[in-house]
């Protein structure tokens, strides 16, 4: 059981928020197609072939030119829930696998509430597992049961996993994964972006990614390829090391900044409920 | 480059076990850690700002290898020889404590042995070898035969007497003021290269023995014994009277203590004192004194008899012997022969001359003086210690006219004179004592003793070991002498009988002639505070001793790897 009830029934009473105007077909999502909608947005010069069920005839009466109204159009989108489960995601209390899944199958239940397609994939290293875009509550169960199936195992390949994720329509992406990928996590979020999908980035870490290293003399082993580094930690190999992390930390928000992708950073001691009650709310992933 | 304890060099095998151990150490801690991106790029951050820092944990291995090296080395005491061909003079201490058993065998083998591999491993060109008795010697002058050099280490002894050691060094650098010299002792000496053998003795000993007359030809024995242990201890003490158990004591000592214990013995020659305490060092368990039965001078009186001279002998030596036809030939057998108004030439020997003038010697009469009187005296010559003479008269005497010698009172002539050449020692009175108002004053039988003793030397004395002695040979060619360790027979030269260094403690017995002479001699028990280690000497020109340096930089290493563990220790605890 990914969520209890109890979060289930609080996540009801959200819904994700979409920071840019998709395309999609008529649902509970606006969108920037004009006229088939029901909520005004604007009013610009009629220009020939605009539908003359359109013209704000109170404004001709008034200037005496012809002026049509905008409506949003209400359309649905998908919703894609990119989870990393390779091998680091293994680490952490709970581990980050888990939580990546709860947050994901939240946000999944949302969005499926909310009447958007959801569909969600887990990257094993080059590998993807996915689960095609749905739309209904009765989605929920497949994707909570695809969700619970995962195991962390594989490399972390992000950008090669992010070739093989190619969504058919544009929509929303929410990635969930500790980015530590040697080779960069910045061609993974461009080409998610570059596919028109507007990008979600929850950080996910564990304490023990975070927390610098004990001193001693260390053979560190990478659990995900099996090297190993056999270090020396004294006072300025930890503080190294917390340089190293912070860096690496804020070059994440600064590229997500900087290319308008959404980025929230939590670890895995902060409870599912909390982050996506408050700080994704906070965030404007949800309201 | 050469080693004087190359035994030390076995320490280096230590650096295997060093390394070994540096091996055996704790492996590094395993931890799997999702990523090793950030991993990676701290190391190369590192690696980037501090380039050495791989070797860093191998710098406390070099340091630790390193300070091994240098301890072993060290104790090699290696030597450089800056020169290339320098005088050597080994000077090798042959006092009592070297015969401590402390150092196995004993200190002074240990000493001998590292004189001889020093002998083996010299380039010097001369090398010279010098005994630090109580009185330096030198065994073997400089020399380039090396054989020589060994065969004069490889004979010498331990000696039951004092050691110079700075008096030795004085000697060693006499032989060539450029030498290098190599003291090898249980103390260092400051200003050469001193090899220690043992620190410091605890040692139980007899540090005197005292033998005081009583009556009825019975004496009085005090023994001296020192604890010189960090125990309480219970000493018996043995007394024998030459050589015969005489009493049995004991003496209880605390640490440290000094306390003596008394018997009475009946008379003899000689005392000697033991004590077993099972202690390092033996030879100061034995402490041998003279008796109260001592041996007297022999007198011959030669001449028309002098009541007054004649009593004046007797309280001095006893009865005199007395020869009314001057006959030299016999004279030699006597320790002092005494010439009253006989007016012959002496042979070699020791003349009390009275109203005598040889011919012979040279002094001659010049006619009669009356009526003198004493004005001058010497106030040095043992002649005339405790004597005053000034202002004693003299009706008639011979005045003298001395080509030599010295003489020692006058007034308006020599009044007494003194001589002392090829074997024949004189003292002249120019005057009959009946002639002088001498005798009646208290000076006489003093001066008559001072004579006595100048001329024939003390018939018996207390000697530390150690000791050399020479005696008036008298008329005597051949004389001898009996020792604890054999009897020696001597022949007397330039009119003296020179002995051997008495270095062995216990009695030594002089026949020469019908006269006896008898030393008993002691061991010199020092109290000193040996040095356990070598002070730092200065540099000689010749030889450069690395081993203090190397003890320097094995302090300086250990001091570094002091630091760069701490600094490591710190480094994990922050």
């Amino acid at each position: 059981m990914l969520l209890e009830p109890a979060f289930l029934e609080k996540l009801e009473r959200l819904r994700l928020v979409a920071r840019r105007r998709t395309r999609g077909t008529v649902g509970e999502r606006r969108s920037r197609a004009l006229g088939r909608g029901l909520e005004f947005s604007d009013h610009r010069a009629y220009q020939v072939g605009d539908d003359w069920r359109y013209v704000d005839w109170s404004i001709y009466a008034r200037l005496d030119r012809l002026f049509v109204k905008l409506f949003e159009e209400e359309e649905d989108r998908d919703v894609h829930l990119l989870v990393d489960a390779s091998a680091s995601m293994r680490f952490g209390q709970p581990p980050k696998l888990e939580y990546a899944k709860r947050l994901a199958a939240a946000l999944g239940y949302v969005a499926l509430a909310n009447g958007d397609r959801v569909g969600a994939a887990a990257l094993h290293g080059s590998a993807v597992r996915a689960l095609p875009p749905r739309r209904g509550r009765t989605h929920a169960h497949p994707l909570f049961r695809f969700l619970e199936a995962e195991q962390a195992y594989g490399l972390t390949e992000l950008e090669e996993a992010a070739k093989r994720f190619a969504p058919r329509r544009r929509g929303l992406v929410v990635a969930v994964g500790d980015l530590l990928d040697p080779r960069g996590f910045q061609a993974f979020l461009l080409r998610l972006r570059h596919a028109g999908l507007e990008v979600f980035v929850v950080h996910l870490l564990a304490e023990e990614d975070l927390a610098p290293p004990t001193p001693g003399e260390l053979r560190v082993v990478d659990a995900e390829t099996g090297e190993s580094l056999e270090v020396t930690v004294d006072a300025r190999m930890v503080r190294e090391f917390v340089a190293q992390r912070d860096a690496f930390l804020e070059s994440v928000r600064t590229f997500c900044a900087r290319h308008g992708m959404a980025y929230v950073r939590a670890t895995t001691a902060l409870p599912v409920e909390e982050l996506v009650l408050r700080y994704l709310r906070r965030a404007g992933l949800v309201t | 480059m050469f080693f004087l304890s190359p035994a030390g060099l076995w320490w280096l095998a230590a650096i295997p076990l060093v390394v070994l151990l540096y091996w055996l150490r704790p492996r590094r801690v395993p931890v799997v850690v999702p990523s090793l991106v950030l991993w990676r790029r701290s190391l190369r951050e590192e690696a980037r700002r501090r380039p050495l820092r791989r070797f860093e944990r191998n710098v406390l291995l070099l340091v630790q290898v390193l300070a091994v090296a240098a301890a072993a080395l060290s104790l090699a005491r290696p030597q450089h020889s800056t020169a290339g061909a320098a005088d050597v003079v080994v000077v090798l201490d042959v006092g009592l404590r070297m015969q401590a058993t402390d150092v196995p065998p004993s200190r002074f083998e240990a000493a001998r042995g590292a004189a001889l591999t020093l002998l083996a491993r010299l380039r010097a060109v001369r090398v010279g070898v010098v005994a630090a008795a109580r009185s330096p010697r030198v065994v073997q002058p400089l020399t380039t035969s090396r054989s020589d050099a060994v065969a004069a280490v490889r004979g010498l002894r331990p000696t039951d007497g004092a050691s110079d050691l700075e008096g030795a060094v004085a000697v060693a650098r006499s032989l060539s003021p450029s030498a290098t010299v190599y003291v090898f002792s249980d103390r260092a000496v400051s200003g050469v290269h001193s090899s220690v053998f043992g620190g410091a003795l605890e040692d139980v000993a007899i540090t005197g023995v005292v033998a005081s007359p009583l009556p009825g030809e019975r004496m009085r024995v005090t023994v001296t014994v020192r604890n010189g242990t960090s125990l309480a201890r219970r000493v018996p003490v043995s007394v024998l009277v030459e050589g015969r158990p005489a009493a049995h004591l004991a003496a209880r000592l605390h640490p440290g203590q000094q306390t003596s214990v008394a018997a009475t013995v009946p008379a003899g020659l000689w005392v000697e004192a033991r004590i077993a305490p099972q202690d390092a060092l033996a030879a100061t368990d034995r402490f041998v004194a003279l008796g109260s039965r001592l041996p007297r001078p022999r007198v011959l009186m030669v001449g028309p008899p002098d009541p007054f001279l004649e009593a004046g002998l007797r309280a001095v030596a006893g009865e005199p012997d007395r020869q009314g036809t001057p006959d030299p030939r016999l004279w030699g057998r006597f320790d002092v022969v005494v010439l009253h108004r006989v007016q012959a030439p002496v042979p070699p020997g020791n003349f009390l001359l009275v109203g005598s003038v040889p011919t012979n010697l040279p002094v001659r009469a010049v006619g009669t003086v009356r009526e003198d009187v004493v004005r001058f005296q010497s106030r040095t010559h043992p002649l005339l210690r405790f004597v005053d003479l000034t202002g004693a008269r003299v009706v008639r005497a011979w005045p003298t006219r001395p080509h030599g010698g010295e003489v020692l009172a006058e007034g308006e002539a020599p009044l007494l004179w003194a001589y002392e050449a090829g074997g024949l020692r004189a003292v002249l009175l120019p005057f009959s004592p009946s002639d002088s108002d001498l005798v009646l004053r208290p000076d006489f039988p003093i001066l008559l003793a001072n004579a006595v003793d100048w001329l024939a030397g003390p018939t018996s004395s207390q000697l530390e070991a150690g000791s050399t002695v020479s005696v008036p040979a008298g008329g005597l060619q051949e004389a001898v002498l009996h020792g604890p360790e054999g009897s020696v027979r001597l022949r007397a030269a330039a009119g003296r009988f020179v002995l051997p260094p008495f270095d062995r403690a216990g009695v030594y017995l002089l026949e020469a002639g019908t006269a006896r002479r008898v030393w008993a001699v002691h061991p010199q028990v020092e109290s000193r505070t040996v040095a356990s280690s070598a002070p730092a000497a200065p540099a000689q020109r010749a030889q450069v001793d690395w081993g203090r340096w190397l003890v320097g930089l094995f302090v300086a290493l250990l001091v570094a790897e002091w630091w760069l563990f701490s600094a490591q220790a710190r480094v994990g605890r922050t």
